[in-house]
């Protein structure tokens, strides 16, 4: 009987932390380059009271037994690397990767974290960053003061045209990607870090192998759905209200029985 | 006093067995959310009690022999619904068969949770990194050759590589596979390849636990608990009474 407590307690838990996820998912809906998270659930273990398969005598065999479950957990919040939509900003610094791949940032200890959020700044010495003033690595040289221009072809190639009119090459962007982006540990700030399970970051140019392309003056929106997420939400709560009635109700059985002796 | 209070001990039993129904009853609703899983549903059959003493069975009893109720739980393999989710990694098996997956341990275990992950090596996993199986083992993906598709028949294919086929396993008797974590092991069975299987990618199949007839099951659970105690106190009454009345001597 304790049983089917904890059941809907565990069912319980697992809805709240779906809520967590989509309050998530869906505070971030204006986040460039944001990747919404998706909550996979999974039974737990089961307990047999009577196994399938068991004797029961005679050479007879138990058809079909019982299994009485504990419940549901999460098993994990991967984050769905699919494509967000591009909106065009026709801002020069700001970029958006079509496809597969990553901006590496140095990050301030020296390591490197990744990042989908194109929307690059300048800093004092013509240096690439990121909105939070971290450099951008493997992107185009120090920018000259005297620019009046900068281009970035898809494949990632940087030019630069200069105050008199001629123009020169700056450098190249390129992306790293990961065989499990997902694996990818977030951090906050819009950037991701390598984890053992993500594999190792592998650097390519942009537009081959498979790596995205570029696309200069338009940032990638989230991936959020907001309806998506609102029917989940929708799903979530009336989930967990069935599982505080299946307590409920087992709560009135026991209490049933403690009265039976007058 | 074996003949007379039998009555309680069956309502006893039938008492037990409505808890068991509860606890199968809210892993269902627990699991609602699960994909892939199916429900289990439970069902009472009663066996008739072993034989009594003679002495105690009355002409009432020899009429209506006694029996004892008890829980039978049996997988429900129905379809659960297919819902879109326009993630690659998300396959749904429509009609018969399962997942084969291989578990770190080495084993196969067989499941209907289609939410797949491409782990470090570039192989697919599921969420607890077991190996989905294919015709040829293990599903490794080629980095370069960008997303993956999977077609009606299993076969995967990056660009116009096909880099793998995945299997869908079925069983003569799915209700003899025994129940683990994630999904079901084959519990003495030889899995048969379904030749054409039908597999939609970009779908998620939800759990077919249906909350309403779950909720209604607990009512009606609920109630019959309920009946069930009311007998035994009435019992207890009873044999109070007769207690009282018939032990009283002067």
């Amino acid at each position: 009987m304790n049983l089917s407590l904890y059941s809907g307690a565990t069912g319980m838990e697992a809805q709240q932390l779906s809520l967590n996820t989509i309050s998530n998912n869906i505070a971030n809906v204006n986040t460039t380059g944001f990747k919404k998270s998706k909550i996979e659930f999974q039974d737990l273990l089961y307990q047999n009271p009577q196994p399938v398969g068991g004797e029961t005598g005679a050479g007879n065999i138990v058809p079909v037994g019982i299994e009485m479950g504990n419940g549901t957990k999460v098993t994990s919040t991967a984050r769905v690397y699919s494509q967000g939509s591009l909106t065009q900003t026709e801002r020069e610094l700001d970029f958006a990767i079509d496809g597969n791949g990553f901006f590496e940032i140095e990050r301030a200890d020296g390591t490197s974290g990744y990042s989908r959020d194109g929307a690059l700044k300048v800093g004092p010495n013509g240096e690439i960053t990121t909105s939070d003033g971290l450099p951008v690595l493997n992107g185009p040289n120090n920018l000259p003061p005297d620019r009046v221009g900068v281009f970035v072809s898809p494949s990632g190639l940087v030019s630069v045209q200069l105050a008199d009119g001629t123009i020169q090459e700056s450098g190249q962007f390129q992306l790293t990607r990961f065989s499990n982006p997902s694996g990818l540990k977030s951090i906050g700030g819009n950037l991701q870090i390598e984890t053992a399970a993500s594999g190792p970051p592998e650097a390519g140019n942009p537009n081959e192998n498979g790596f995205g392309s570029i696309q200069q003056g338009y940032l990638e929106m989230s991936n959020v759905n907001v309806v998506e997420e609102m029917v989940n939400m929708i799903v979530a709560q009336r989930a967990y209200e069935i599982n505080a009635k299946s307590i409920q109700t087992s709560d009135e059985m026991m209490g049933r029985v403690n009265q039976l002796k007058r | 006093m074996s003949g007379v209070n039998i009555s309680v001990y069956q309502n006893a039993s039938a008492i037990r067995s409505v808890e068991q129904g509860q606890d199968i009853t809210a892993h269902n609703i627990a699991t609602s959310s699960v994909a892939g899983y199916k429900k289990t549903d439970a069902s009472y059959e009663s066996i008739r009690v072993a034989k009594l003493p003679k002495e105690t069975l009355t002409d009432f009893l020899r009429g209506t022999p006694a029996q004892f109720p008890y829980i039978d739980g049996k997988i429900t393999f129905r379809q659960g619904e297919m819902r879109q989710t326009s993630n690659d990694h998300d396959l749904t098996i429509e009609g018969e068969g399962f997942f084969e997956m291989e578990t770190p341990e080495g084993d196969n275990m067989y499941t209907r949770d289609g939410q797949f992950h491409v782990n470090s090596e570039g192989v697919l996993v599921n969420s607890r990194g077991n190996v989905l199986q294919g015709e040829n083992g293990r599903i490794q993906l080629i980095p370069s050759l960008g997303k993956f598709t999977v077609n009606k028949e299993g076969g995967v294919f990056q660009g116009n590589t096909l880099t793998g086929r995945i299997r869908v396993m079925n069983f003569e008797d799915p209700q003899k596979l025994r129940r683990v974590e994630g999904g079901f092991m084959a519990g003495g069975q030889e899995p048969q390849q379904i030749e054409e299987p039908k597999l939609l990618q970009g779908f998620l199949e939800n759990s077919n636990v249906n909350p309403l007839r779950e909720m209604v099951n607990m009512i009606s659970l609920s109630r019959i608990h309920e009946a069930n105690n009311k007998m035994i106190q009435n019992y207890d009454q009873l044999f109070g009474k007769a207690i009282s009345i018939l032990g009283q001597t002067s």
